[in-house]
């Protein structure tokens, strides 16, 4: 009889059981088929939602597309709380079967197992066998710190790409920030940076920057910091994030500075040293020209500088050099000048020497990363000192070279030629700028030239006031000039009419820029002239740095950077601090 | 007052139009300050009687029903929350940040049964948890794993408890809540993947006991720890052990370390020493090899703070790296605030990481290295005994202990002359 209950127990446990596991398998089904149907939180990004979104974005009055996202809000928030509440329901189910299959099976696994055999006391561990243990948990041990390690090692690789800190960084983690980010900044950085010689695009124009109508060095007013320079120089300060970079020269060494952009803070000086090899010989430079007026470039990860007597280096944000190379010899007339030009993940380096006959000439692109040459154009021009400018037309980029007797396009990534305009002649010191569909072209002290983009022929010439250093700026509609002998002139950027002309009692050899609303002058005994920038000549405001000046100055934001013969001076109104 | 919390922590949305019913919320609403207290009083009176039930009456089947209540009482009812295993981040980060107001009711269920473990070992693992409870009772065909195994797979409570300090410390999260196996299933909802690793482990509790005490536990490991000072903790038998070795084949967790009878217990040999001076000597050099890889390792575990994450997702879409934006990026820009502000923070976030991490990979090597040491010994026992740190005051040594048995009926016998 009893035999019997055991029996009839053990199948209605049997049973009972059976329709526990079937009713979780159901609840459980339930719950993955809810989840599958998304989450709570998709509501949010519910791509109905979205679109309608959009769509009032641009109908922001319509009440109803309004009334319908209400509406559809409702509708999704209803649906997908009737699934949580059918998630929560499923929840119980499972947990409830699961439940009673858990006792009854423990019940019945407890109740019929089979009882244990009595065991025998196994004796002791022998002593070696212990030790024998502790050794293969010693071992174990290691094989778990050795996993852990390999988890760390793939983790790793997937560091947080940040942009470069504005801060310098340690020297041993510069490097790895630089290898974390993108290759190349985007244009959208680029713009938000001053990172070349007349800024983003060669223009000289900071469109959005803004400068007090009166400073004074002596004083102090409207100055915000002042810092010795280590090294002479004539190349131009550029901007990346919160860092002022600058290079400086003498017969014995090249170095590249970086100073914080708040405080003037020299936070490191750079050597540049090429490895393995003896340094090359000073470039035979003429007064005028330093042996530091390459303005250096960067892409926002390393800073890059060129010097006339050949030596090239990439520096990280830490102050590490990355590579260096001698590229020379650049030896021409008055010393090497062309600053450096950088597309994506190409450094470009516009090498003209000697006369056309010489052969000399020639634009190299090099690889950013690794200073090894990416690819070498000839060019059959003359020795010229102007820079390259990359310049978008139809989308597509070009880099810009001028040198006698050549206006000259290339193809940035492959060094393609892309077009030419046979109409320059002379020392081509000034750089060409781009404004408007026009590009502007300089002959020193023989002509301006207007030409358009891929046309064969020049649009407009213009044959007075013509300066022999410094480059043009324009504001889109007219183009300012100023010769090294202060003579300011206006002409319109389309026909090359003249629209006025004023003597200023100074010498230049820096070039013009439009800071916002200004154009600013800043002559070589220092002084700053601000112009009202249209059809008629109106000086608006005054600068005093009291030092000589030959370097193009750096705008960005509320402040200028202005680099003098002994200092680097930061301009911004006391208000903006 | 709740319903005021409730608002202030999550603004609801306006459906004054479509009379739209707000669901309840899924996680345990704050508690009132007299459930605060009641809490506490729970705690106390469920550690003092796991505490007599441990030491005095060593009952293991009384000890099953107080695991039974904290898992109904801390587990299903307060649903996982407040819990001592989460309290080791408040903690931590009343620590490093100022501005967080440390609960009172957090800092007694973070550091009473730490007090208790202190000096009468660990009670609160043997029927106070509820995590432990839960997987205890689903114990039924325990599965003794090689010791090698168990000392390998305890490694992971170590770098899991590194880990859990460094986010609370560095404002990264509270990663013990967040991947929390058992709090899904108390609260009855919660993301499939995480109920579903609730189930799992619930599973091989039904053959390996408490998996995730033994192997990922970060308030264990300092429970035991705590434990291994303790002076009155949970002995295998107060009479002498006859080497019998029951307690060690019954015990499901590989707490029982083994006897030394006095005929093998040698003195050290030349072998032996060398050994241990090796690894004495090895010991620093884990620690700053730990220090360095931990240190590597911060710029990625940085990317679990938000605003590490905003400022990656910022950069990524400034620079075409990804397409479209998030909901972050786009309130991100909304509200003007300067990117480089944010990248500011954000490098500074990282460099906190690195900071934590070389600490926390500093943590690692020394347990790993201290661990060799200890394995480099020759043990010396003259009975069987509990491990200091591993035993979990289950109480199912006792109930297989001959000398036990023998106690409880000289007892039971002493009773019955008395009663007589």
């Amino acid at each position: 009889m009893q035999e019997h209950r055991k029996v009839l127990l053990r199948q209605v446990s049997f049973a009972v059981m059976l329709a526990a596991a079937l009713f979780s398998v159901a609840a459980g089904g339930l719950l993955a088929w809810v989840e599958s149907q998304g989450k709570v939180a998709a509501l949010v990004n519910a791509p109905e939602i979205a679109k309608l979104h959009e769509q009032l974005r641009k109908q922001p009055k319509d009440e109803a597309l309004k009334q319908q996202i209400r509406a559809l809000d409702h509708q999704l928030r209803h649906d997908t709380f009737r699934r949580l509440n059918l998630s929560h329901g499923a929840a119980r189910a499972l947990l409830f079967g699961g439940l009673v299959l858990f006792l009854l099976g423990a019940h019945g696994y407890l109740v019929f197992r089979p009882r244990p055999a009595p065991q025998h006391h196994p004796r002791p561990a022998h002593h070696d066998e212990e030790m024998h243990m502790r050794q293969t948990t010693a071992l174990a041990v290691v094989a778990m710190l050795a996993i852990i390690v390999a988890f760390v090692a793939l983790l790793t690789r997937h560091p947080a790409q940040l942009p470069a800190p504005p801060a310098p960084a340690p020297a041993a983690g510069g490097g790895q920030t630089a290898a974390a980010l993108p290759p190349f900044p985007t244009p959208e950085e680029i713009q938000k940076n001053w990172p070349s010689f007349r800024g983003p695009d060669g223009s000289g124009v900071a469109k959005g920057a803004s400068l007090p109508l009166s400073f004074d060095a002596k004083t102090g007013a409207n100055v915000r910091w002042k810092t010795p320079i280590p090294l002479p120089g004539m190349s131009s300060p550029i901007i990346w994030g919160g860092s002022v970079f600058l290079t400086g020269a003498d017969e014995s060494s090249n170095c590249v500075y970086r100073f914080d952009a708040d405080t003037g803070q020299l936070l490191w000086s750079a050597l540049l040293k090429v490895p393995g090899g003896a340094r090359p010989a000073p470039a035979k430079v003429a007064d005028d020209t330093s042996l530091a007026a390459p303005t250096a470039v960067s892409d926002g990860r390393r800073v890059y500088a060129l010097f006339p007597n050949g030596e090239i280096a990439a520096f990280d944000f830490a102050g590490k050099q990355v590579w260096a190379r001698n590229i020379g010899p650049l030896e021409n007339n008055y010393g090497f000048a062309a600053s450096l030009a950088l597309h994506q993940d190409r450094l470009l380096i516009q090498i003209d020497r000697g006369v056309v006959e010489d052969n000399l000439s020639k634009l190299v692109a090099l690889d950013a990363v690794t200073g090894k040459d990416l690819w070498q154009k000839p060019r059959p021009v003359a020795g010229s000192w102007s820079s390259p400018i990359l310049i978008t037309v139809e989308g597509k980029p070009q880099l810009l070279t001028s040198a006698a007797p050549l206006l000259c396009a290339y193809n940035p990534l492959d060094g393609a030629e892309l077009w030419r305009v046979n109409c320059l002649e002379s020392d081509v010191a000034p750089s060409p700028i781009f404004a408007a569909g026009m590009i502007i072209a300089v002959a020193p002290n023989t002509s301006i030239f207007g030409v358009k983009p891929g046309d064969t022929k020049i649009t407009w010439k213009l044959e007075n006031n013509v300066p022999d250093a410094t480059s043009p700026v324009s504001d889109g509609v007219n183009f300012y000039i100023v010769d090294s002998e202060g003579m300011v002139m206006c002409a319109d950027l389309q026909t090359g009419q003249t629209k006025w002309q004023h003597e200023i009692d100074d010498r230049f050899y820096a070039s013009p820029t439009l800071v916002g609303d200004k154009l600013l002058l800043v002559s070589r005994k220092g002084h700053a002239y601000m112009l009202k920038p249209g059809d008629k000549f109106e000086q608006i405001g005054k600068g005093e740095l009291g030092e000589e000046c030959n370097a193009s100055p750096a705008p960005l934001g509320s402040r200028l950077y202005v680099r003098c013969k002994d200092h680097l001076f930061c301009v911004e109104a006391k208000e903006s601090k | 007052m709740i319903a005021a919390q409730i608002n202030q922590r999550f603004p609801p949305p306006q459906f004054t139009e479509t009379g739209h019913q707000l669901p309840h919320l899924t996680a345990p609403p704050p508690r009132l300050g007299a459930l605060d207290w009641l809490d506490m009083g729970v705690l106390l009176a469920c550690l003092a009687l796991a505490t007599w039930l441990v030491l005095r009456r060593r009952q293991r089947r009384e000890l099953m029903l107080l695991g039974l209540f904290s898992l109904l009482y801390f587990g299903f009812w307060r649903n996982g929350c407040v819990c001592a295993i989460g309290s080791i981040q408040n903690i931590t980060q009343a620590l490093f940040d100022s501005s967080y107001a440390l609960p009172l009711t957090v800092l007694v269920f973070g550091v009473l049964p730490l007090a208790f473990a202190l000096v009468v070992g660990r009670v609160f693992c043997a029927a106070v948890c509820p995590h432990g409870a839960f997987q205890d009772l689903m114990l039924l065909k325990p599965v003794t794993l090689p010791v090698w195994l168990e000392h390998g797979l305890r490694l992971l409570a170590y770098v899991y408890l590194g880990l859990a300090v460094v986010f609370a410390a560095t404002g990264g999260g509270y990663i013990i809540c967040r991947f929390d196996p058992f709090v899904q299933i108390f609260r009855l909802t919660g993301s499939l993947t995480m109920i579903l690793t609730g189930v799992i482990f619930l599973l091989m509790s039904i053959f390996i006991g408490r998996p995730y005490c033994r192997f990922l536990c970060p308030y264990g490991v300092l429970l035991g720890l705590a434990g291994s000072v303790s002076r009155w903790r949970a002995r295998i038998t107060p009479d002498k052990c006859t080497l019998c070795r029951r307690c060690q084949n019954e015990c499901p967790f590989n707490a029982i370390n083994k006897a030394t009878p006095r005929t093998l217990q040698i003195d050290p040999t030349p072998e032996d020493k060398r050994r241990l001076v090796i690894r004495c000597a090895l010991l620093p050099t884990v620690i700053v090899a730990g220090l360095w890889l931990g240190g590597l390792s911060g710029d990625s575990l940085a990317k679990a703070h938000h605003t590490v994450a905003l400022a990656e997702r910022i950069h990524l879409e400034d620079a075409g790296a990804v397409t479209g934006a998030t909901d972050a990026s786009n309130g991100f820009r909304a509200e003007g605030t300067p990117p480089e502000k944010l990248f500011a923070e954000a490098h500074a976030l990282v460099h906190r990481y690195v900071l934590a991490g070389r600490l926390c990979g500093a943590w690692v090597g020394l347990i790993v290295g201290l661990k060799l040491i200890v394995l480099a010994w020759r043990p010396r026992r003259p009975e069987f005994e509990t491990d200091a740190v591993r035993c979990v005051a289950c109480a199912r040594c006792f109930e297989h202990c001959p000398q036990e048995h023998k106690r409880r009926q000289q007892k039971a016998e002493i009773n019955g002359v008395l009663a007589s």
